[in-house]
């Protein structure tokens, strides 16, 4: 099973051209930050925090193509929203584990 | 698309997503220029001018609603789109975005095609938002020009059309401010002899081209009543003037009247307009006085009509005249005050203050709707002429010194008499005379009274008696009609001898008429009193009482009277 | 206010409805300026006219003065009785066949 709409990242390849590379790296660098940032928040349970961050890597995700990934992040960002926090540790760990599915794809895909 | 390409402020702090953003956007052949934040946008905004802004909601420091009020204040009245990069769901979060000024929104996974839409139509937008904005900015200049001139146009337009002697105590008269461009035009002067013309105008068509008629028409009207011209020469000069000036199509309602103290008549002329009311103090009927000509401009010189209505004037009557604005306020309805509802007004006889009440009534009439714009509106009541007092003789142009030792003969025959009227002429030439021209006023009626009787009493032998009551003043005027068109070797002659004395001088005129004479010999040729004003039977008293010394010769067919002044005063 | 125009013969027939404003100003003069050089007889007809302004009445004299000013030959028919009134006020009696 893919982990990337393959139809659009080839849409996305013939925008960004020769950026694609750069594209690919500058989303990657920066969401691992940000994944570091989400996990502290977490461990806080600064519920702001999370939902921010959370609604910034689902944009970006969607972005890239990385639709079940985005779709984990949604789903963190609406239970801090709600201030639910008890099943987020939960769904961090499955996107973790997406997140890399997703690198790992994307570095197939350059 | 557009050929000029657009400069597009992207504002996302999420650098990935700002990259693919930048990079569709150069794909489309635009301008890009990239901020971070909400800070850096607004610092990007006044730095770039971009045309349109791609901004995102959530953003470090400044977050996206922030900066878009911010911009848009800066903006003030351009336009620049600002459109919303959001994945937020909530409606009142999306309410947030387009009250703080945003245009419209985008949603991430950002779809080229859609991207694409939007911008082309803002582009569009743009566009004729730059458009309007100069045509705007060219129309408010021009307007402001326009303003400008109209005010000059109104200080030479007031030069030269004064309002006269509208502000003689029997006249009461309203005006719009905004008259010269809306075609109203209202004039008042007296005649050397002391009687008022008056001349109400109403162009068709508004602004300038009312404006450039009024002023010619002005003009001779006031500059041919100084003289002593009658309405019929007046008229005659201004239709020409106009029939000559403004394009086909183009004219000018008119009513002149003269209104005569001495005769207590008022001789009217009306082109064009609707009915005026002619108030009887006596009866407290109202008359309407009907337009019977054309307007002015209309008609050639050749197929003019100046003949007038005369109407008798007796002290406490009034005259009113008025513009269609009147006869068309409207109320909120759009319904028209109507000429019914106007006369209507003198149907009410608890007083006489009928210009009031028509006015209060109009305005009673269009409540919230009132606009007084358009009203013009005259009231013309008879007085004694003591009221209004004495006529003002320009003195401020002419010669010093003048001819002061002279001899001149002038007779009118026929036809000539039957259509001129050479007191202008005649005064003219003595009004050269520096000492005549203190007694112009004096002098006026002196000859005119001279002429009527040579002419009316001589040539065409009517009897004064006739006009005498009210049925006479008509039967007076049939028989001069008849007399007229029967006239055959008439001629009235005037002779002038003007010779100066040691401190002034002395005027002699003669006039001999070809009619059958008087018997004068019964005539008290006594000054007129106070008391026992006469204006009929051949005005003598008047005559008599205007100069020192009157005397008959011949057969009653000639008139000889003598007039002399001093020009140093008296010690 | 459309302008309706017909010829027969030598004889034009403008008819007028509605409002005779400044707004027909345009309309009015093509109709007889279009008209050809043919026409000797005007017919302005009135039925379907509501009202007449002062531009209206500076309209009439411009085609008076296309169909050869004094010696025109132009007929107003079916005047209501405002448009009656308005053409009395103004003495055009005098320059046109009203009736």
């Amino acid at each position: 099973m893919s982990h990337l709409n393959l139809a659009q990242i080839q849409e996305l390849k013939e925008v960004m051209e020769e950026g694609f590379d750069d594209l690919v790296m500058t989303y990657l660098q920066d969401s691992d930050a940000k994944m570091k940032t989400l996990k502290k928040a977490i461990q806080v349970q600064d519920s702001v925090q999370v939902a921010e961050v959370a609604h910034s890597l689902k944009g970006s995700s969607a972005n890239i193509c990385a639709e079940e990934l985005s779709a984990m992040f949604k789903k963190i960002e609406d239970s801090a929203r709600a201030e639910e926090l008890d099943q987020v540790p939960y769904v961090f760990e499955q996107t973790v584990e997406e997140f890399s599915l997703v690198k790992t794809q994307l570095q197939q895909v350059k | 698309m557009d050929a000029r390409p657009l400069k597009i402020l992207v504002a996302d702090d999420n650098q990935s997503d700002r990259m693919i953003l930048c990079a569709i956007v150069k794909k489309m052949g635009h301008i890009v220029c990239e901020a971070a934040d909400g800070n850096e946008a607004i610092e990007q905004f006044m730095q770039q001018s971009p045309d349109i802004i791609l901004l995102d909601v959530i953003m470090p420091n400044l977050n996206g609603q922030e900066a878009a009020r911010e911009i848009k204040k800066l903006a003030g009245e351009d336009m620049v789109p600002i459109i919303f990069l959001t994945s937020l769901q909530e409606a009142s979060d999306l309410a947030a975005c387009l009250e703080s000024g945003g245009d419209d929104f985008i949603s991430k996974p950002y779809n080229k095609i859609i991207l694409q839409a939007k911008i082309n139509a803002f582009s569009r937008m743009l566009k004729m938002h730059n458009t309007l904005q100069q045509q705007r900015d060219v129309i408010s200049e021009n307007n402001e020009h326009m303003k400008h001139e109209q005010q000059v146009a109104r200080a030479v337009y007031d030069n030269v059309a004064h309002s006269g002697c509208l502000d003689l105590p029997n006249i009461k008269y309203l005006l719009s401010p905004f008259s010269i461009f809306n075609g109203d035009v209202l004039l008042a002067a007296r005649r050397p002899s002391g009687s008022i013309h008056i001349l109400l105008g109403d162009f068709t068509g508004h602004g300038l081209p009312a404006a450039i008629g009024a002023m010619p028409l002005a003009e001779i009207f006031y500059g041919m009543t100084a003289k002593g011209f009658l309405m019929a020469d007046i008229l005659r000069e201004i239709n020409i003037k106009l029939k000559n000036i403004l394009p086909v199509g183009y004219f000018c309602c008119t009513c002149m009247v003269n209104l005569s103290f001495r005769k207590q008549e008022i001789e009217v002329w009306m082109g064009g307009l609707p009915d005026y009311g002619l108030y009887r103090h006596q009866t407290g009927e109202v008359e309407r006085v009907k337009s019977n000509h054309l307007p002015l401009g209309v008609l050639s010189t050749q197929a003019f009509d100046a003949s007038t209505k005369r109407y008798e004037f007796l002290p406490g009557d009034k005259f009113y005249m008025w513009s269609d604005g009147i006869i068309e306020a409207r109320n909120g309805e759009g319904e028209l005050f109507g000429e019914a509802r106007l006369f209507s007004v003198f149907e009410d006889k608890k007083s006489e203050d009928f210009f009031d009440r028509i006015l209060s009534s109009v305005n009673h009439f269009c409540g919230e709707n009132g606009k007084d714009d358009d009203t013009t509106l005259l009231e013309l009541s008879m007085v004694d002429e003591s009221v209004v007092g004495k006529v003002d003789i320009d003195l401020s142009s002419g010669a010093i010194t003048g001819p002061t030792d002279w001899h001149m003969v002038y007779t009118l025959r026929n036809e000539t008499l039957k259509t001129f009227n050479p007191l202008p002429v005649m005064l003219n030439i003595l009004n050269d005379v520096p000492a005549l021209r203190h007694l112009s006023g004096q002098l006026y009626t002196l000859m005119a009274e001279l002429f009527s009787n040579a002419f009316e009493h001589g040539v065409l032998g009517l009897k004064s008696e006739l006009k005498d009551g009210a049925e006479g003043f008509a039967e007076y005027y049939r028989q001069r009609g008849e007399a007229m068109a029967s006239l055959e070797d008439a001629y009235v002659t005037f002779d002038f001898d003007l010779t100066p004395t040691q401190k002034g001088g002395c005027l002699s005129i003669m006039v001999e008429d070809s009619g059958k004479g008087f018997d004068y010999k019964n005539i008290k040729a006594e000054p007129v009193n106070q008391t026992n004003v006469m204006y009929s039977g051949r005005g003598i008293p008047l005559i008599h009482s205007l100069c020192d010394s009157l005397t008959f010769l011949g057969k009653g067919n000639k008139v000889k009277v003598s007039l002399s002044w001093q020009t140093q005063p008296e010690e | 206010m459309p302008i309706n125009t017909s010829v027969k013969g030598d004889e034009l027939t403008v008819g007028v409805e509605g409002r005779f404003d400044f707004s027909a100003h345009q309309d009015f003069r093509d109709a007889y300026e279009e008209a050809g050089a043919g026409i000797s007889h005007y017919i302005i007809d009135m039925a379907k006219a509501t009202y007449l302004d002062s531009s209206a009445l500076g309209m009439l004299l411009l085609l008076r003065d296309h169909a050869g000013g004094d010696s025109a030959n132009v007929r107003i028919t079916n005047c209501n009785a405002d448009v009656r009134k308005i053409l009395t006020i103004s003495n055009f009696e005098q320059l046109f066949t009203i009736d």
